[in-house]
């Protein structure tokens, strides 16, 4: 399990992450919701200590594995997350896709220091596999200027997911993809959580997508946490005003009545 | 009126190839909306029909362009951030389009705070530069707003309220709209007919 | 604009055709402007051609040389015989080394581009090496030593760095010779490798330092960046350490613009190398050049000036192609 206890960014004179807890459990996907400006891209950058300059970090984030000790880093280890990020200029701009990828997988394995390197890397290329599916052949022999936008978020996640970590933070993994390229990647998100039983944390701006995958959502408004919800509770109209106005925003309920809280009970 | 048949934009010199437009017809006080994946050439449809890129072929009837004044086919496209001179404050651009100070009383209807105005375009959100984009759109002459893509890369609640203020005003100004997004339902909401393009 | 496009025929539109007109405009507008300021010149070619004893002739004498130079012809009609004459192959004939200019070409053009050569790699080669250190190590002492001493170079001018290396290590340390490309009486391919290299030392030195500046500062540059980027930090975030860092993307990311780069110098190679032959006394073409500028020796100068346009053309275009293919991921 991934804790987060009161994870803030600051500096002396702004506060840009108040203190956030949550926990993020294999397995599970939980997504965090937000206008922009809300601190969204901060979380996962704290979380795997990326700071800002002239900011401090706060709080503390631990990895703990049900049966075994804390291992309390008051860094995120890095064996144990990746990220999935924005946009595309995290790639070597002189180096194709699977160059990268593989050296990712290189990587990882060699910092696991597993004695089976070439049965994961065998296992990594399968073309049963999932990851095959991700990426095609012409995903892979691309150079990132040569991605079109649902091939760059596809070859992120892929970048974030050959690492093996126990824990992803995709942050807006389907920012301006179409419905279809949409779909790939988070088919690909419920296989990480569900069958491989990784802790996925999915940053989006698109609270309608994220309502179809996510098991728990984050709201967060200018660096605070909101509330901590459920999609079946966004739906029924149970949850904080702000994040019912987030879900009004979404087109197709501009002219929905307002759910009146008084009507569900 | 606003009016393109079988438009034909050829592109590279000598090239057999090129892009066949969909026929398109708007009329005062119309919203139309465009529908198509990315890559096919939307924005190039949108330059054709604010008239800064000639076409190959078909016939295209624009407004009339009176002299002195802006051109009745504003194109507003999906990054304000390249649509503003970065050393000028954003009031300066907002008097450079509309020649004075007839904006001031939009300012609210768009939610733009008087204090932005006094900063750069890089020292503003892109939301707020967005809707200072589109108000700088919308001077006396203008006829015709095309939106391409305009609250892609906006968030959920800007969106929202940015076409609840451009829906009021264009309704007030009986202006046409032709409103390019690769999002089907912000289309059904925003406008009256849609034309699918693949 | 579209219709002015349907005109031109499809074969105009290839990359080759493209390139060879733009090598031939930029041949031809050298060549005239060189003859328009050779033209100029206030020197007397008479006077040259002599050397300098402009009174040992009669005055018919002098006629009869004048119409045996050409000299009595406009400079449009001069410059109109040339032209032709280099269309047919004939480069000319040189008053000054009483020689055909072909031939002089042939027999002082190796050394140039030996000595250019050998200093572009030095210049290159050291150049990144410590572009890439003062990069590396950003704002600590061997950054600033690198960096005030790149600036440094980058003002001083050749011949002067030229004059000042001959008289600290010929002079002073005996160390290397004095002058030229061989010792006295040798041609240059009759000496031992030992002695050439003696001789070519100082110069490739003279010419690599002051041309390492710009490569040291843009390579310094752009290691910045790199390590600056998003990739980098992202691999740093995920647990890389910084020499795999360096090995996977600061290399690859900061040699191939500085080859690149160093392709387009090509131009200030050659201009340098002038003033090197002349500092050194090196029987190369730029030596030539200058003795050509000053005798009024038209024809050697003009198939000089002709090669060396060549060069920097050939140059430019091999840095244009390079950073076609290899730099393409470079956005702006």
């Amino acid at each position: 399990m991934l804790s987060v206890e009161k994870l803030s960014i600051q500096s002396d004179e702004v506060n840009l992450l108040s203190p956030i807890s949550f926990e993020l459990k294999p397995g599970k996907i939980m997504g965090v919701i937000g206008a922009s400006g809300s601190g969204k891209s901060l979380l996962a950058s704290a979380i795997l200590g990326d700071i800002p300059k002239g900011f401090s970090r706060g709080g503390k984030v631990t990895f703990s594995t049900e049966g075994l000790a804390n291992s309390d880093d008051s860094f995120a280890s890095v064996a144990s997350v990746a990220l999935a990020a924005q946009s595309a200029t995290v790639l070597d701009p002189l180096r194709t896709v699977l160059t990268q990828l593989l050296r990712r997988v290189k990587l990882t394995t060699q910092r696991k220091a597993e004695s089976t390197q070439s049965a994961l890397l065998k296992t990594t290329l399968n073309t049963q596999s999932q990851y095959t599916q991700l990426i095609n052949r012409q995903i892979a022999r691309c150079y990132p200027h040569q991605l079109s936008g649902g091939m760059a978020k596809k070859a992120l996640l892929a970048q974030a997911s050959w690492q093996q970590t126990d824990y992803i933070l995709a942050d807006e993994p389907c920012c301006g993809l179409d419905s279809q390229s949409a779909q790939d990647i988070y088919a690909h998100l419920s296989y990480l959580a569900k069958q491989e039983t990784r802790g996925v944390l999915v940053i989006s701006h698109n609270l309608k997508q994220l309502l179809s995958v996510a098991d728990e959502i984050l709201v967060l408004q200018e660096g605070q946490l909101v509330e901590r919800t459920t999609p079946d509770k966004i739906l029924s109209g149970m949850s904080h005003p702000y994040t019912q106005a987030l879900w009004q925003a979404i087109p197709a309920n501009w002219h929905k009545e307002k759910v009146k809280y008084a009507e569900i009970a | 009126m606003l009016k393109l048949s079988n438009g034909h934009l050829a592109y590279g010199i000598g090239e057999q190839t090129g892009i066949q437009f969909p026929d398109i017809e708007l009329l005062p006080g119309q919203s139309l909306g465009l529908f198509g994946p990315s890559g096919l050439g939307k924005s190039s449809l949108a330059k054709v029909l604010a008239g800064i890129e000639a076409l190959s072929g078909g016939e295209l009837v624009l407004p009339e362009k009176q002299s002195g004044l802006a051109n009745p086919v504003q194109w507003i496209f999906q990054q304000p951030e390249f649509a503003f001179n970065p050393r000028l404050t954003l009031r300066a651009s907002l008097e450079e389009s509309w020649r004075g100070e007839g904006y001031q009383s939009l300012l609210a209807q768009f939610a733009i705070l008087p204090s932005w105005l006094d900063r750069r375009p890089s020292q503003v959100s892109g939301g707020q530069l967005q809707r200072i984009n589109i108000l700088r759109a919308l001077t006396e002459s203008t006829q015709y707003l095309i939106c391409d893509e305009i609250t892609a890369h906006l968030d959920m609640l800007t969106q929202q309220q940015i076409w609840q203020s451009l829906g009021q005003y264009t309704k007030e100004r009986k202006l046409a709209r032709l409103v390019i997004s690769h999002d089907e339902e912000l289309l059904g909401q925003v406008c009256d007919s849609i034309i699918y393009w693949s | 604009m579209v219709s002015l496009m349907a005109v031109v025929p499809k074969w105009a539109n290839s990359r080759i055709f493209t390139t060879v007109a733009r090598l031939f405009l930029q041949l031809v507008l050298v060549i005239l402007l060189a003859y328009l300021l050779l033209s100029w010149s206030p020197l007397d070619p008479i006077n040259a051609y002599l050397g300098g004893n402009l009174y040992s002739v009669s005055a018919q004498q002098k006629a009869e040389l004048t119409v045996q130079l050409g000299l009595d012809q406009s400079v449009a009609q001069q410059f109109l015989h040339w032209f032709n004459e280099l269309i047919s192959g004939n480069l000319g004939y040189s008053n000054l080394y009483q020689q055909s200019v072909s031939e002089i070409i042939k027999d002082k053009l190796p050394l140039s581009l030996l000595l250019i050569g050998l200093s572009w790699l030095a210049s290159l080669f050291m150049g990144y090496l410590l572009g890439l250190l003062a990069g590396l190590f950003q704002g600590r002492f061997v950054d600033r030593v690198i960096n005030q001493s790149a600036w440094l170079l980058a003002c001083i001018p050749s011949f002067w760095l030229g004059m000042l290396l001959i008289s600290l290590f010929s002079v002073a340390l005996s160390l290397t010779p004095v002058c030229c490309a061989a010792p006295i009486g040798m041609r240059f391919e009759e000496q031992s490798f030992w002695s050439m290299s003696q001789h070519l030392l100082l110069p490739v030195m003279t010419l690599a330092l002051v041309h390492m500046a710009p490569i040291i500062l843009h390579t310094r540059e752009k290691v910045i960046d790199v390590l600056n980027s998003d990739y980098v930090v992202y691999s740093h975030l995920h647990g890389d350490s910084k020499r795999q860092v360096v090995s996977f993307h600061v290399l690859k990311n900061s040699v191939l613009p500085a080859i690149v780069l160093h392709f387009a110098s090509f131009a200030e190679l050659f201009g340098g190398s002038i003033l090197a032959e002349t500092v050194f006394n090196f029987p190369g073409l730029g030596a030539s050049i200058v003795k050509a500028g000053l005798a009024n020796d038209t024809a050697l100068l003009m198939g000089c000036t002709l090669i060396s346009a060549l060069l920097v053309f050939c140059g430019n275009l091999i840095a244009n192609g390079l950073s076609k293919y290899l730099l393409a991921g470079e956005s702006k």
